[in-house]
């Protein structure tokens, strides 16, 4: 087992699309993603988006903020991977590993078994982002976290 | 066996209109290898409905052993960089197939995902030289543009 962390972002405005999260770990150092969360404060308003999983082979995106990583053991040294929350400029050369809906409302929630973690490789990089579909959308914030484990 | 990896396929999004009978993704792993089938998400709405609240019902079938008709080419990808490349082939939109074994029918709502995690004594065998097919097998009848999201989780081995 390797060392696990947390890193998370609140109430940020949301709109059309957003790399919820972007995973760039250091050289050497793989990271497993174990999952994440992210819920908007959207009421009777529906508005439909899809998640969407990428690991880009070109550049990342830009416009967000560099989120903390909290060690969920205290002991644990801090996290060597880049995480940043919210880009607003998307990454280039998506390579799509998963897509599904969310329901706005709602809050959206995946967690991985063991065997079904995405691995991303030391100095790659993994995307984690939302897009609303269709004509409804609202203006909106979003908060959420990721749960990742440094491998090396 | 040997597990060669475990491997996702992803639609694009809302690219796609199988109709019934149609399939959302069709997998055919290659000659000496088996597919295990651990997870399927499937999301959809309704081009152009403003009135985004409705929820209809469709429902699909997991299929295997259908001979296909024409789609697209999709390429599946590793969840681990780390694993050899996926060794069969893969398709979304494939038009009507014939013969098969259903081997279970699921409902899926629109305007969410709904996901099945299949447990490891459910999961889908799909044998080399057979197909897999996620299969549209019920749309209500004033459905005529539907756009999917949809995703697919499994692992190959080496037989």
């Amino acid at each position: 087992m390797g060392r696990l962390y947390s890193a998370s972002f609140d109430d940020v405005t949301f709109n059309q699309s957003l790399e919820v999260f972007s995973i760039a770990p250091a050289t050497n150092v793989p990271v497993a993603i174990h999952g994440f969360c992210f819920s908007t404060i959207l009421a009777t308003s529906v508005t439909l988006y899809t998640c969407r999983l990428s690991r880009p082979t070109g550049s990342a995106g830009s416009g967000g903020a560099t989120a903390t990583s909290i060690p969920l053991d205290p002991g644990y040294p801090s996290a060597d991977a880049v995480i940043t929350t919210n880009n607003t400029t998307p990454h280039t050369g998506p390579e799509w590993v998963w897509r599904e809906m969310w329901f706005g409302p709602a809050p959206f929630e995946l967690k991985y078994a063991p065997e079904d973690r995405f691995i991303v490789p030391g100095a790659g990089l993994f995307v984690i982002s939302a897009s609303a579909i269709g004509s409804a959308i609202v203006s909106t914030t979003i908060s959420g976290s990721l749960y990742f484990e440094e491998l090396g | 066996m040997k597990k060669r990896g475990t491997y996702t396929a992803a639609l694009l999004q809302g690219i796609t209109t199988p109709n019934h009978d149609d399939d959302i993704i069709e997998l055919t792993p290659a000659t000496n290898t088996i597919l295990v089938i651990t997870e399927i998400v499937v999301g959809f709405w309704i081009a152009g409905n403003d009135d985004q609240h409705d929820t209809i019902m469709l429902q699909c079938q997991l299929v295997r052993g259908q001979t296909g008709g024409s789609g697209s080419a999709l390429t599946p990808q590793p969840i681990d960089p780390g694993f050899p490349a996926y060794s069969g082939t893969a398709r979304f939109n494939v038009s009507t197939g014939t013969g098969g074994t259903i081997l279970r029918i699921v409902g899926f709502a629109s305007n969410r995902s709904s996901r099945r995690m299949l447990a490891p004594e459910n999961r889908l065998i799909i044998p080399g030289g057979s197909r897999f097919n996620l299969k549209v097998a019920e749309l209500p009848e004033l459905v005529t543009n539907t756009n999917y999201t949809a995703s697919c989780r499994f692992q190959e081995w080496q037989t």
